[in-house]
């Protein structure tokens, strides 16, 4: 992942949208989202935060900006020489998301605090 | 003390803290999530990803995941092997990605996942002092725990219900063709029908419905746990009466505003007061002619 075009198509694609129904639904030109995707065009704010309402993501994490996966470690069951890169993708986005919810003091509503160990 | 005592001593030691007894574990995903706070997800993953954990260290975070599986022995012994790295705190940095590298580690786990799932004094309670346990003990023991052959072999076995040959020869077996042979077929097929369901973190996706409420998230981030479109989300959300929150922005004149009385005596002693050289008072600069 080293372009923004690139985290947003992916998010496209694990909200298992098409490229045309996410222009429509961020109201983004179709042209303009596929040179975006492509890193034809650098994305502005304004867009990014409009594909990633469109796409359930946090800005920061289309943005590049996100530190969560910076911090994060990591212990895994897989076979095979597997990375598991998939499923870390998909918990490090829950990490993303729960970030965000604390950000905006989005209070947990049942069990109690998670314990630091 | 050797990684399999530890795992053993561990998995006792996370039974008792939790007051969870001898017995056979239900539900291990929703166990885990209420005992310890951790959130669980069961995803649809790639053949050879069985199990992942991901913590943030900085806010003490920590979710586990699973793949859903056609076997369900395989994820709860995953899921527990899981909870073992995530107790003993066996992390690495997220993008390290040789997980069968740390042989000691992964051996604790899968000791610390068997004990868990199996303790020896439950199963001396559902065995009672037999001197030896037979193949329709160990699909038993497999219906009963949860647990595929090769971990109830090596229980029976650590009980000394078993020899080593038996053990040997009780690691090949199937769970199904057990299951089909001992007549409880119906029941795994509803056990595997379970373990093909993903299922979203379930904190993290209340929490979520909240910020939907809230209107600081869309549909389509509570589509995205639930793996399904948005329209889904929208119908299920709508049906459970959840809805964002409509907040009208009130508007007024600026007339319609109430007059203050803003006291600016203490500024205007502030401005005219002398400056720290001693210059002019009146605040204007000192013609040097």
């Amino acid at each position: 992942m080293t372009h923004v075009g690139a985290r947003i198509e992916r998010a496209r694609m694990d909200a298992g949208t098409s490229q045309r129904a996410l222009a429509d639904r961020s109201g983004i030109s179709q042209a303009t989202l596929s040179r975006i995707i492509s890193g034809e065009r650098t994305a502005k704010m304004p867009e990014i935060v409009a594909i990633a309402w469109a796409t359930g993501r946090t800005v920061a994490e289309l943005a590049g900006v996100a530190r969560t996966a910076d911090r994060a470690q990591c212990a895994a069951r897989a076979t095979n020489g597997s990375d598991a890169d998939g499923m870390r993708q998909k918990l490090l986005s829950f990490l993303e998301l729960n970030d965000f919810l604390d950000d905006q003091a989005i209070p947990a509503t049942i069990g109690g605090d998670t314990e630091d160990r | 003390m050797s990684t399999e005592e530890h795992g053993r001593a561990a998995a006792l030691r996370f039974r008792r803290e939790h007051h969870l007894g001898v017995q056979p574990l239900g539900d291990l995903v929703a166990i885990i999530e209420q005992v310890t706070g951790y959130d669980v997800a069961v995803l649809d993953a790639e053949p050879d990803e069985h199990g992942l954990t991901v913590r943030d260290p900085e806010r003490g975070t920590v979710f586990i995941g699973v793949a859903s599986t056609p076997n369900p022995m395989r994820q709860r012994s995953t899921l527990a092997h899981e909870l073992g790295h995530v107790l003993f705190g066996d992390w690495l940095d997220s993008d390290t990605g040789h997980w069968s590298a740390r042989r000691d580690e992964e051996i604790r786990a899968d000791a610390f996942a068997r004990h868990l799932l199996v303790p020896r004094e439950g199963l001396q309670e559902f065995l009672g002092d037999r001197e030896f346990a037979s193949e329709a003990d160990l699909s038993s023991v497999v219906q009963r725990f949860v647990v595929s052959p090769p971990i109830a072999a090596i229980a029976l076995h650590g009980a000394g219900y078993i020899d080593t040959s038996a053990k040997r020869e009780w690691l090949e077996s199937r769970t199904p063709q057990l299951a089909f042979r001992f007549g409880w077929i119906d029941h795994y097929r509803a056990l595997q029908a379970d373990s093909q369901q993903t299922r979203a973190p379930q904190r993290l996706l209340a929490r979520a419905i909240t910020g939907y409420t809230e209107g600081i998230l869309p549909a389509q981030s509570i589509a995205n746990l639930r793996g399904i479109t948005a329209e889904q989300a929208e119908k299920e959300l709508e049906a459970a009466g959840v809805a964002p929150t409509v907040r009208p922005a009130a508007w007024s004149d600026a007339e319609d505003l109430p007059d203050v009385d803003v006291d600016l005596g203490a500024l205007d002693e502030l401005l005219n007061a002398p400056d720290d050289g001693g210059d002019s008072s009146d605040g204007t600069a000192k013609d040097d002619g």
